[in-house]
């Protein structure tokens, strides 16, 4: 029992790091019709800049600064490059994401190499007790912060003007254009949007449940974009639904991995695309994607 | 243009079709028949259901209830690729073609229905000899359609008038016994329309074709239509010759939005 | 290829001339070449043959797959244990390698048939993403289906053998005298399997199923109202990609003479996507010329690391070779976008001469 909840309760914190980066994922695609395949290297980005700079400036500034240094070069991305590519042509736009997590990748493997970068972090290494039950810290205040973050974000999309010019967009692009949003004020807002949501999450993943920032952070940060396609990718409600069916799942998995031995080890890795796999078998476009009015 | 094969022209038979959208009707129990050999041209104002029509009898669309017979066997509820395969060939509005390849390779494609070369076949190269038979046919019918000399040009770089040729063309490629145009003629000066309406009138004559079209543009629809069915409201709102259309008072008023009142001559006038 | 992509007739007379010229070239050159520059042209090879099926996968039928390195796993590992002996902790067929061979493509090609009701059903990145969970499937399966694969070590791979002649070092053969060891030999069996990838692929895009892929990826409506079966269609490009890839892996195999799990990454799918992108998505050629730069760049970085100010051996102070050729090629890709979509196939099509070009109202009946 006590470890039942122990395991829901991880579960439930995973998921919601995978649906922060799940949510970056599918603001921007909803926005600017991109697929990014640089999201998980930004994420990267971003805690690496927070591990380095922590020791030397402490946690705070040092989330801050790599919260900025995110938000920045995701909008140096949309700015320098993308907008240099027709936004219609979303081909070539994905594809250019796809140079760009090259280029990320290849610096960031070289300069993380094989090390595992301490965050610094305040609840590092901390435990809380629940009378029986035995949390990590950062597992209780990725409960606590992740769904605060997520209500700050869908306060934005309501009260701001820019989240009212990013819904109008998302509905029609052109007709949002005509009507005066500034479309450029939009996608920039999403990417930043996207940067920060992924650095949170990237804290949150190199806290629990490997501490420290290493290159295979990336890699589980991968493990979001299952998490939006299973929640069908125009939907950011889809996008935590997702996250938190992956986060559970691989938790659960990885606890009962002696009694699914005869699957293989490192099962939690996979599990979260053999679900999608499954899921696009009945859906094919997510739980809550947009299904297609003609057939053909 | 010669025909190659001794094809019928297609009876179509739509009995009571409705088409529905998150629970708007676009079309509402739609019942006419075009006979063989005929061509049937489908009007109404903007939003009464004609290119949902069109795309109902292709395939494309889910019907919701009612049934369509092409030559008395039923096409209802089969996918587009199915369809074609009865015989039934469609242009396109706003024209859906390959514009990277070739004028040839763009009608080619057109030929998919009656060719047969797999993947494994062609890769073996022995898909050779069939597509040198279908590329003579194809090239008639290109002449046939004033496209012999741009043939090999990427179908980007064509006219707009071209291209709109290119689309019927290459529905002549299906050799097909029932042809759909959705407003072949949309976009064109007076000059290549009525040079288009010869070109549907003459396939019609020289390969037996049941033509069923959609347009705005009224001198081409009483230049050559035999029949004609109005829409409006997804609802039909009369079917008969080009004359009995001319004159009807539904029609007159759905197009104008006001009732019938004495001295509507020159509305009339309008319609011819 | 389009016939936009083909050259005009008074271009081919020369290119012809190219060609021949190129493939005296290649025959000649393990005459005179050392096994480095061999090997690095088996490797080209092989990544040639995965990226043409690629290329006729993204770039015809527009289905974004970042399963290949998957596919290429079947293939590798196929070929592995079905000509593999059994011992030291594997298992494996003993099968004749040749047989062996085509057997591990065809296996690729039941697998791309297994997961084609996915792909046949999914768009656009739902099928990025979905096959992005193959390749991870297949990693964890790779590492864990022991017997099979070997584990994460992996295992080692019988030679080809064709016919009591086998291509490795053990053959006593001696040819203009240069002693033929794998390299040599091996270089002659994949340039025919490449060449004939390369006619085959050809073959495919400029027939009837090129033309319906390449309706298909602009419009599935238009191209099913001209009769073209989607979904059977789709099936039909992936399980023909599927098996490029597997025959890559065999390739891959062979020149390696090793399998292990760690190299059929999201990286190899990446690298892949990248050849094709470099190359100009739907070109045969193109493919071609985008694996070679791919897979030579790396090598040459590290063969020639004293000379180049930014690249050191590994653990110097600079990068090392790989991390070099990363950079290169991504940025590669960002400019291509940027300035020429159509890659190394467009920039060659744009050397043509100018009479072709006319304007387009001369054309207008």
């Amino acid at each position: 029992m006590t470890r039942g909840v122990e395991i829901l309760l991880s579960g439930v914190s995973l998921g919601l790091l995978y649906a922060l980066i799940a949510l970056g994922f599918v603001i921007v695609f909803k926005a600017t019709r991109t697929v990014n395949f640089a999201h998980a290297s930004f994420l990267l980005f971003g805690v690496w800049v927070v591990a380095q700079t922590s020791p030397h400036i402490g946690f705070a500034a040092a989330v801050a600064l790599g919260l900025v240094a995110a938000g920045t070069l995701g909008l140096a991305v949309e700015r320098l490059l993308l907008s240099r590519v027709d936004g219609r042509k979303h081909d070539a736009l994905a594809i250019l994401t796809i140079g760009v997590n090259v280029v990320l990748t290849a610096e960031l493997s070289w300069r993380i190499g094989e090390s595992v970068l301490p965050l610094g972090a305040p609840w590092d290494g901390h435990v809380l007790h629940f009378g029986s039950v035995v949390l990590p810290l950062s597992v209780i205040l990725t409960i606590l912060t992740v769904p605060l973050l997520i209500a700050g974000l869908a306060a934005v999309l309501r009260h701001t003007g820019w989240g009212l010019a990013m819904r109008a967009s998302i509905e029609d692009r052109e007709g949002a254009a005509l009507a005066g949003v500034r479309l450029k004020r939009v996608s920039a807002g999403a990417w930043i949007a996207a940067g920060i949501l992924a650095v949170a999450a990237g804290i949150g993943l190199a806290s629990f449940p490997s501490p420290g920032v290493a290159v295979s952070t990336g890699t589980a940060a991968i493990k979001a974009l299952p998490a939006a396609i299973i929640g069908g990718l125009d939907s950011l409600g889809g996008a935590i639904v997702g996250g938190l069916v992956i986060g559970i799942a691989e938790v659960t998995v990885a606890e009962y991995q002696d009694a699914l031995s005869f699957l293989g080890r490192g099962l939690g890795d996979v599990v979260a695309y053999v679900i999608m796999i499954c899921v696009l078998l009945c859906r094919p476009s997510g739980l809550f994607g947009a299904k297609e009015v003609s057939r053909a | 243009m010669t025909t190659t094969q001794t094809q019928t022209a297609a009876e179509l038979r739509v009995e009571d079709v409705s088409v529905v959208f998150s629970g708007l009707r676009a079309l509402d129990g739609v019942s006419f028949t075009v006979r063989p050999g005929t061509i049937h041209a489908v009007i109404g104002p903007n939003g009464a259901g004609k290119t949902t029509l069109l795309n109902a009898l292709s395939g494309i669309y889910r019907v919701a209830s009612g049934r369509i017979m092409v030559d008395g066997r039923e096409v209802t509820g089969l996918r587009p690729d199915r369809v074609a395969r009865r015989g039934v060939a469609r242009t396109f509005q706003n024209i859906v073609v390959s514009p990277v390849e070739s004028t040839l390779d763009n009608l080619m494609v057109g030929r998919h229905r009656l060719t047969r070369s797999g993947i494994a076949a062609t890769a073996l190269g022995l898909g050779r000899g069939e597509q040198r038979v279908h590329e003579a046919r194809v090239r008639d019918i290109a002449e046939f359609a004033g496209l012999s000399g741009v043939l090999h040009r990427p179908a980007a770089s064509l006219a707009y008038g071209d291209l709109k040729r290119l689309e019927f063309a290459r529905a002549l490629c299906l050799e097909p016994r029932l042809l759909i145009l959705d407003e072949p003629v949309a976009g064109m000066n007076t000059a290549e329309s009525a040079e288009l309406a010869r070109l549907v009138s003459a396939a019609r004559d020289a390969l037996g074709l049941t033509v069923v079209f959609v347009e705005h543009d009224m001198g081409v629809v009483m230049s050559i239509a035999d029949r004609i069915t109005v829409l409006d409201f997804g609802k039909v709102v009369t079917d008969g010759t080009p004359e009995h259309v001319r004159q009807h008072p539904e029609v007159i008023s759905a197009y104008l939005g006001a009732p019938m009142e004495s001295g509507n001559d020159q509305v009339a006038e309008r319609l011819s | 290829m389009p016939e936009t992509f083909r050259l005009p007739t008074a271009g081919r007379v020369p290119a012809l001339c190219a060609l021949t010229a190129a493939l005296v070239v290649l025959l000649a050159l393990p005459l005179y070449v050392s096994a480095f520059w061999l090997n690095m042209g088996l490797f080209a090879m092989a990544a040639a043959v995965g990226a043409i099926g690629l290329t006729i996968l993204l770039g015809a039928a527009g289905q974004l797959s970042l399963g290949h390195a998957f596919f290429v796993a079947v293939g590798a590992y196929g070929y592995a244990f079905l000509a593999g002996e059994s011992g030291g902790g594997v298992s494996g067929l003993g099968l004749p390698p040749l047989l062996a061979a085509v057997l591990a493509v065809l296996l690729a090609g039941v697998c791309g048939l297994l997961f084609s009701p996915v792909s046949s059903r999914l768009r656009g990145i739902y099928l990025g993403i979905a096959s992005l969970g193959l390749v991870f499937l297949g990693h964890h399966l790779l590492q864990n289906m022991k017997p099979v694969t070997g584990g994460f070590e992996g295992r080692t791979v019988v030679p080809m053998s064709i016919g009591g002649f086998s291509f490795s070092d053990q053959a006593d053969v001696t040819v203009l005298g240069v002693p033929f060891g794998a390299a040599e030999s091996q270089w002659y069996l994949f340039l025919v399997v490449t060449v004939g990838a390369a006619l085959l692929g050809r073959n495919v895009l400029r027939g009837r199923p090129g033309r319906a892929l390449r309706l298909m990826k602009d419009s599935e409506i238009g191209a099913s109202a001209m009769g073209v079966d989607i979904r059977r269609t789709k099936a039909a490009v992936f399980v023909l990609s599927s098996m490029y890839a597997g025959a890559a892996g065999v390739l891959t195999a062979l020149a390696f003479q090793r399998t292990v799990p760690d190299y059929f990454s999201l990286h190899l799918s990446v690298s892949y996507l990248v050849m094709v992108i470099l190359g100009g998505l739907g070109s045969v050629g193109g493919a071609i010329a985008g694996a070679v730069f791919v897979v030579t760049l790396p090598l040459l970085f590290s063969r020639y690391a004293d000379s180049l100010p930014f690249v050191t051996g590994a653990g110097g102070q600079g990068l090392d070779a790989s991390t070099a050729a990363q950079f290169v090629y991504g940025a590669v890709v960002i400019v291509a976008v940027i300035v020429q979509p159509g890659g190394l196939a467009a920039l060659a099509g744009a050397v043509r001469p100018l009479r072709s070009r006319r304007p387009a109202a001369a054309a207008t009946p």
